[in-house]
């Protein structure tokens, strides 16, 4: 019943399309089910998308999340709430997260 | 609002379209073409940020590397002559705030722009003659500080002569701070901390450690037991159940279950297994694998620890600030609801409790440290 946290906050490589070249951004908040993505690109809600990050030592390729929610800041940046849809990247995820607990801590 | 940043760009003409699009942003644009003409100029400026336009020389791994050398705090915002996130991505992961993508232009300038003069952090000075300055101010923010904290601490001490102490007459202090289960046996009492990855035995009658047993392939999430077996949930949502034996023997395990236990208890017929952020209770089967029988939404508030005997299930609300007693039939249901002394303390985190022989135990901790205590179960 703790929370923890990494060390920074995580840069994240955002794919839109097979077409356009992917985007940028920085995960503000991670859990297996959810994530915040923070990025100066503006993307609509409902959009899904594929993510690639790493997390401690261990790279995801193209997890795939739905954009819930946007919303823009002050600056100009947008705060993406995002769900991640294929349970069994979400389960790689909670594996990745539980084993980073006690040395991020 | 700070507006001077430095620009860092070798060709005349994005100098000038930079100029122009920094000049409408409001920014006070110092220019240099290259890093040396950067760094030599930096102390002077002192700017806010640093942008840096991609394609030059030194690269920009080794821009950004020299300048967090020289201010490991600035934001430095690389300009890409291109799209390429890859790249972005390895620049922010060398320290770059964030990348702008070509072409530049002021509608994708301005949100980099705007957040990395507004970064702030703790101010850190290197001259001593502007200490000296502000010598005057120092002083007399120390006296108010002096004066404040002799107010503060009147207050204080008013505050714990003449109210009401909170009432932990069986209180004990822990020497770890993050347990999450605890288990009453006969003559001792087990808590388990998931930081440290260890159970700890504690004797009955001064609560002294009696014996550490390290688990270190576990991180023990919630912890629980009957006559004769010990079930520990892990972090990865796995329950371990182990003999209660000196090396405490692993008998069996379950998959991965969902949600993520973070309380467990045996009633003595069934296993019950909770996920605290949601608040759902699950009814297990007391099997090997711990089949799902079914699924119930925690009638209170926010479920911090649980636990459950013969008759009914336990929990410690911190919104409540209570602790919660719920019908084995139908949790549903609150039974009673009675409100905890211990919640006194503002800062408190029950994170783990246990029923036995009419009496509640409950661990936790309390501003950072462990501590465990007990009272009678409420009627």
């Amino acid at each position: 019943m703790s929370l923890n946290s990494a060390d920074s906050w995580i840069p994240a490589e955002i794919k839109t399309s097979l077409d356009l070249p992917p985007l940028w951004g920085r995960l503000g908040t991670l859990s297996p089910g959810e994530a915040e993505l923070v990025s100066h690109f503006e993307l609509p809600e409902g959009k899904v998308l594929a993510l690639s990050f790493e997390l401690g030592r261990a790279p995801f390729t193209d997890v795939r999340a739905r954009i819930k929610k946007a919303l823009r800041d002050g600056d100009g940046y947008y705060n993406y709430s995002l769900i991640f849809l294929d349970p069994a990247q979400s389960e790689l995820l909670r594996a990745a997260i539980a084993g980073s607990l006690p040395s991020s801590v | 609002m700070f507006n001077t940043i430095q620009v860092i760009c070798a060709s005349e003409k994005d100098k000038l379209i930079l100029r122009g699009i920094f000049k409408n942003l409001g920014a006070d644009a110092v220019f240099a073409s290259d890093l040396n003409d950067a760094l030599a100029v930096f102390e002077k400026a002192r700017p806010a940020a640093v942008f840096t336009a991609d394609g030059g020389e030194p690269p920009v791994e080794i821009q950004l590397r020299e300048i967090r050398r020289v201010a490991p705090f600035i934001p430095v915002i690389p300009l890409l002559k291109r799209r390429d996130a890859t790249r972005a991505v390895e620049l922010m992961k060398a320290g770059a705030m964030d990348c702008a993508q070509s072409p530049w232009t002021e509608e994708e300038l301005r949100p980099l722009y705007r957040k990395a003069v507004r970064l702030t952090g703790t101010p850190l000075e290197l001259d001593s003659s502007a200490l000296r300055n502000r010598r005057r101010s120092a002083a007399l923010a120390l006296a108010v500080f002096f004066a404040f904290a002799g107010f503060a601490g009147g207050l204080y001490y008013g505050y714990k002569k003449y109210s009401h102490k909170a009432a932990q007459p069986h209180s004990f202090a822990l020497p770890y701070a993050h347990p999450t289960g605890i288990i009453i046996k006969k003559d001792s009492v087990l808590i388990s901390d998931w930081f440290s990855q260890g159970l700890y035995e504690h004797s009955f009658k001064n609560f002294n450690i009696t014996r550490v047993t390290s688990l270190p392939q576990v991180t023990p999430a919630a912890m629980t037991a009957s006559q004769d077996a010990l079930w520990l949930a892990g972090a990865n949502g796995v329950i371990e159940k182990r003999l209660l034996d000196a090396g405490y023997s692993q008998v069996s395990r379950t998959p991965a279950l969902s949600p993520l236990p973070d309380g467990a208890c045996f009633d003595g017929l069934y296993f019950w297994t909770v996920h605290s952020a949601s608040g759902v209770i699950t009814k297990r089967m007391p099997g090997d694998a711990l089949a799902e029988l079914k699924k119930f939404k925690y009638p209170g508030k926010k479920l911090s620890a649980f636990t459950c005997d013969t008759r009914f299930l336990w929990a410690a609300d911190p919104e409540l600030r209570a602790v919660v007693k719920m019908s084995l039939e139908d949790p549903e249901k609150i039974v009673t609801r009675t409100e905890l002394d211990a919640y006194a303390s503002r800062t408190l985190k029950i994170t783990a409790l246990a029923a036995r022989d009419g009496r509640l135990w409950f661990a936790g901790e309390d501003g950072g440290r462990g501590l465990a205590f007990y009272r009678d179960e409420p009627k």
